[in-house]
């Protein structure tokens, strides 16, 4: 038995990480209103072993791409482009090349972790079953890979006997994480990985993916809608509104020197880390709402809500272009240095809502 | 568990000893005197009293109710009208019979149906296996299970002659186990076996149905399948999950489908205690017909019992308390 | 006065409102929609049944000749033929409708009553109320059903009236439970806590901001009531203890089978048991889709 775990665990170590292109990803689901574009025309680019940021309100399609990686999106949802995996296209699999593929090359940490075990089977089992859909491996094996998952994510071995009733939310979250780890796949996937925890906990989950994640050496792409996260983790990020990435570059740049106005007022939302003595600016939220993706506005789609709006923004729908290493989706993205002054006001955003 | 099971027997007898109650005093106050049934006219008072004597119908109705529920305490319940036995000796073999449709008629009506539950549940919405199973799933719970009886009677027995409708066979000089064990047997059984699957397969199929339904836009049926494991095994998820409402249901249910029963054996003349009870309504037979309704009563609380620690052993989420 | 009059009919329309949305609501399900033509079929069926049944169903019929007409094939005179007693089955077809929605009906709406009355009570009241009530339904619960209406109907004498109230007796217990947890959560809604908060009365708050609440849910037991009472009636009559002054669907395939024309009449055994399996299945096409509709993990979404 040791030596065929021996084994198991010599696979598991070799793999490489995964190559991720997404070109031009569109998502529509049917709704009782009609069509809905939750996602339109995204991509980008995910090097190996490297983590990747997606940070946006909720609503704005993160899930959606997350499970169209995965294509778990339901039968509601028709979905066109590409997603390579080292140069295979994962919506062009059949069935057999796609459930080879889940988990093996791609896992997954869900945005509700709380929910995502079974109640009616053990944790063990749960993370068994992951490993045995794989490799062709008895029980005793795969559980012995199941314990040293537990170990790596600092959960007792011998409560995979237990029931996830029987976990608190934190210790659901470790074993979710551990069986996204079960079999070493190249590429992760975390949607909002702790948003169903407190504060401490969520530390320490989000430190302990990243701990793992690089010791592993693993390609990540990593959803959230907390920019520190991000920029904690992610060498680079793409900033999601309405379905389309309006701002996407390394981390550092985007959050240091954004050029879309919505990245703007996102970090506005965020409390910001600041160097000791120097003063915390206020919370500044953007107001109004996503736009109605069953009817969206014509233009850019965060015209509604920009307090630089201009009639070209309502009229025409900007396309990324190049600023500095960044991309961006905005007319106006020449004024960026400006903008981000005035961005800097609460006025700025206030104005806008007595407007609308 | 041990204090568990306990309270839950103890709560079972409470409610076998209000039935008994109740069914006591619902026979007692029957407008007819049974003894007018069976005594001819010309009969002494004496002679009279020393029948009533017998069936213990003299005395107060509150003695006749103490002397009643003590002679249960002992198995003993009272004397047939009809056979001039007592009515444990009559209803005994017919127990058996009702437990050889009874059980597996339930149980394989339970498997097939949510077996076929799974499979609509799991097929596409608004498709056609799902809308047509539903469908056929609805008319056949509609139809009642004295015309399912009598269709298969008609069909496989009037008019295909391949079973033998009416009665469980006799097997000449058989007895014991073997009394059941032979084809013959299995020949006569076929036929009302089927109908009491019938009778079970549409709601355990719609249960089990709107059970994977609700389950399967759980997270947890994204995660497996996110797993990479077969399609069939996502379905499994779903499908275990589910069988926690469906059991939640299908025991205590028995009270209605006890129903279903004793009119399939009243259709293919299956001597079981569904259709001695009806006999001994209409013989004016109350002993039996109260041992009869009580056994029946037994039966239901017994399966109430079963399903409470059956619901516990698939559902780990479920203290005992 | 006047007043009290506008403001009792007021009450009266805000409480059929959700009558009305559940009805729009069920008309929008096809299955549901063929429920309740079928439904509505057998309804006015019923209603004008003396008038379109040819014959009277107990009147014997005779041939030319004089002789009792006894198991005769449909013909142009007899399109469903007759049975072995010589009467007409499309009669005794029309107007067993009667029985099964008279029984059906009245039962289902006492059922309705009884239930809403104990889950009202138990459910807004709570405590040892709710505790005395739902140990009862917990032993009424394991009556076995139709043994019950076996030996009450055998005891009571079999009459229309008596299988209606033994049928009452046997559903109110599915129906208050169903009732009472429907009514535990309305009774959290804050509007009833403000509005006992403001002073207001028990029966002015069950009447005002519980009554409508759950009148969907009644209005669903009542439906599904109906088809347990049709069912019922029909396994009393096929056994032999239905009112023997009526004719009805059970009580016609009782005799079609005690007489052994299960093979050769099957003119006589067909009709009544596809009016059974069409009236009950429609009624229940009806509960599901009430269900499907009011269950939002059932809607279509995956
Ligand atoms: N199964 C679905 N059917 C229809 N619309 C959906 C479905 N799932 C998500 N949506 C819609 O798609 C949009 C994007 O949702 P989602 O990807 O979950 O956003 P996020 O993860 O960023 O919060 C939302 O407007 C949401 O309402
Ligand atoms: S395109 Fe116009 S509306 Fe859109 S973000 Fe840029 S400035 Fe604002
Ligand atoms: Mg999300």
């Amino acid at each position: 038995m040791s030596i065929e775990f021996e084994t198991l665990r010599g696979t598991l170590e070799k793999k490489p990480p995964v190559r991720l292109q997404v070109q031009d990803l569109c998502v529509t689901y049917k709704s009782a209103r009609g069509p809905m574009k939750a996602i339109s025309g995204v991509s980008f680019d995910v090097e190996p072993g490297s983590n990747f940021g997606l940070v946006g309100e909720s609503g704005c399609g993160k899930s959606t791409v997350v499970k169209s990686l995965m294509r778990l999106l339901p039968a509601s949802a028709t979905t066109s482009g590409k997603v390579l995996l080292d140069g295979n296209d994962v919506l062009a699999m059949n069935r057999q090349q796609l459930s080879r593929v889940r988990w093996a090359q791609i896992a997954l940490i869900t945005q509700s972790a709380m929910n995502s075990l079974d109640p009616v089977f053990t944790v063990g089992d749960q993370i068994v079953e992951s490993i045995r859909a794989h490799a062709d491996v008895k029980h005793a094996v795969a559980w012995a890979r199941a314990e040293e998952l537990f170990a790596m994510v600092g959960l007792p071995p011998e409560r995979l006997k237990e029931f996830p009733h029987q976990f608190s939310g934190g210790m659901r979250q470790r074993a979710v994480i551990a069986m996204a780890f079960s079999l070493n796949a190249g590429l992760l996937l975390a949607d909002e990985p702790t948003t169903a925890l407190d504060p401490i906990m969520q530390d320490q989950i989000m430190s302990r993916i990243r701990d793992i994640q690089k010791r592993l050496h693993r390609s990540m792409v990593l959803v959230t809608h907390d920019i520190a996260v991000v920029s904690e983790t992610c060498e680079r990020v793409a900033i999601m509104y309405a379905g389309r990435i309006v701002e996407t570059g390394p981390t550092h740049d985007v959050l240091n020197k954004a050029y879309h106005p919505y990245t703007m007022g996102l970090q506005n939302a965020f409390p910001k880390v600041v160097a000791k003595g120097e003063k915390k600016p206020p919370l500044i939220s953007i107001s109004g709402g996503v736009p109605d993706l069953a009817n969206p506005p014509a233009g850019c789609q965060f015209a509604p809500r920009c307090p630089f709006a201009t009639a070209q923004c309502r009229a025409e729908e900007p396309m990324l272009r190049t600023a500095g290493n960044s991309l961006v989706a905005c007319h106006h993205m020449e004024r960026a240095t400006e903008f981000r002054r005035a961005a800097l006001k609460a006025e700025t955003w206030r104005v806008e809502e007595t407007l609308q | 568990m041990r204090a568990y099971i306990t309270r839950r027997l103890l709560q079972a007898i409470l409610v076998v000893f209000v039935v008994t109650t109740i069914m006591f005093f619902m026979f007692r106050i029957m407008p007819a005197d049974p003894t007018t049934m069976f005594l001819e006219g010309g009969m002494t008072e004496e002679a009279r009293q020393v029948l009533l004597e017998e069936w213990g119908l003299n005395g107060t109705i509150w003695e006749q109710y103490v002397l009643y529920m003590g002679n249960l305490l002992t198995g003993d319940f009272g004397n047939s009208f009809f056979y001039r036995k007592p009515a444990w000796e009559v209803l005994f073999p017919f127990i058996i019979n009702t437990l050889w449709i009874a059980v597996p008629g339930l149980l394989l009506g339970a498997f097939i149906g949510s077996a076929l539950g799974m499979i609509v549940g799991w097929a596409p919405r608004g498709g056609k296996v799902e809308r047509s199973g539903i469908l056929l799933a609805t008319i056949i719970r509609g139809a009642p299970s004295f015309v399912v009886g009598i269709g298969l009677l008609a069909v496989f027995s009037s008019y295909l002659n391949w079973v033998p409708g009416y009665g469980m066979g006799d097997p000449q000089g058989q007895t014991g186990l073997m009394r059941y064990l032979n084809w013959d047997f299995a020949h006569h059984l076929i036929l009302p076996l089927c109908a009491v699957i019938i009778f079970f397969i549409p709601e355990n199929l719609l249960l089990m149905r709107s059970g994977v339904v609700e389950a399967r836009t759980e997270d947890y049926i994204e995660l497996v399948r996110a797993k990479g494991v077969s399609e069939k095994r996502v379905a499994w998820h779903a499908g275990r999950n589910s069988m926690l409402p469906l059991i939640t249901w299908l025991f205590p249910a028995l009270a209605e489908t006890i129903a279903g029963i004793v009119v399939v054996e009243i259709v293919f003349s299956w001597p079981g205690v569904g259709r001695e009870l009806v006999l001994a309504v209409v013989r004016q037979d109350y002993p039996v017909a109260q041992a009869a309704f009580f056994l029946l009563a037994i039966m239901i609380v017994l399966a109430n019992l079963a399903a409470d620690l059956t619901y516990s052993k698939l559902d780990p989420r479920v203290a005992y308390k | 006065m006047s007043q009290t009059i506008h403001r009792s009919v007021a009450w009266v329309f805000r409480a059929l409102l959700p009558i009305v949305t559940t009805f729009r609501m069920l008309i929008q399900d096809r299955f549901a929609l063929w429920g309740l033509s079928i439904f509505g079929v057998f309804i006015i069926v019923a209603i004008i049944a003396p008038w379109i049944a040819p014959y009277d169903p107990f009147a014997p019929m005779m041939t030319e000749t004089g002789r009792l007409m006894r198991l005769a094939p449909p013909s142009s005179d007899h399109w469903l033929g007759t049975t072995a007693f010589g009467n007409d089955v499309l009669s005794q077809l029309i107007m067993g409708s009667r029985v099964a929605l008279r029984v059906g009906l009245v039962a289902a709406l006492a059922v309705g009553f009884i239930s809403t009355l104990v889950g009202v009570i138990s459910g807004y009241f709570g405590g040892i109320i709710d505790d005395i009530l739902m140990r009862m339904t917990d032993v009424a619960l394991s009556i076995p059903t139709l043994p019950f209406a076996i030996v009450a109907v055998g005891l009571l004498g079999p009459s229309v009236d008596n299988i209606i109230l033994v049928i009452t007796l046997l559903f109110w217990r599915n129906g208050a439970r169903i009732i009472r947890s429907v009514v535990l959560t309305e009774r959290e809604r804050v509007f009833v806590k403000w509005a006992r908060a403001a002073g207001a009365s028990h029966l002015h708050i069950i009447l005002k901001h519980i009554l409508p609440n759950i009148l969907r849910v009644v209005f669903l037991w009542v439906t599904m009531s109906v088809a347990f009472a049709v069912l019922t009636e029909a396994s009393l009559s096929f056994l032999g203890l239905g009112d023997p002054s009526i004719t009805s669907w059970g009580q016609m395939l009782n005799t079609a089978f005690a007489s052994g024309a299960l093979r050769s009449a099957w003119w006589w055994v067909a009709p009544p048991s596809l009016m059974l399996i069409a009236l009950i299945s429609s009624l229940y096409l009806i509960g599901r889709a009430y269900e499907e509709q009011t269950n939002p993990r059932l809607k279509d979404h995956s």
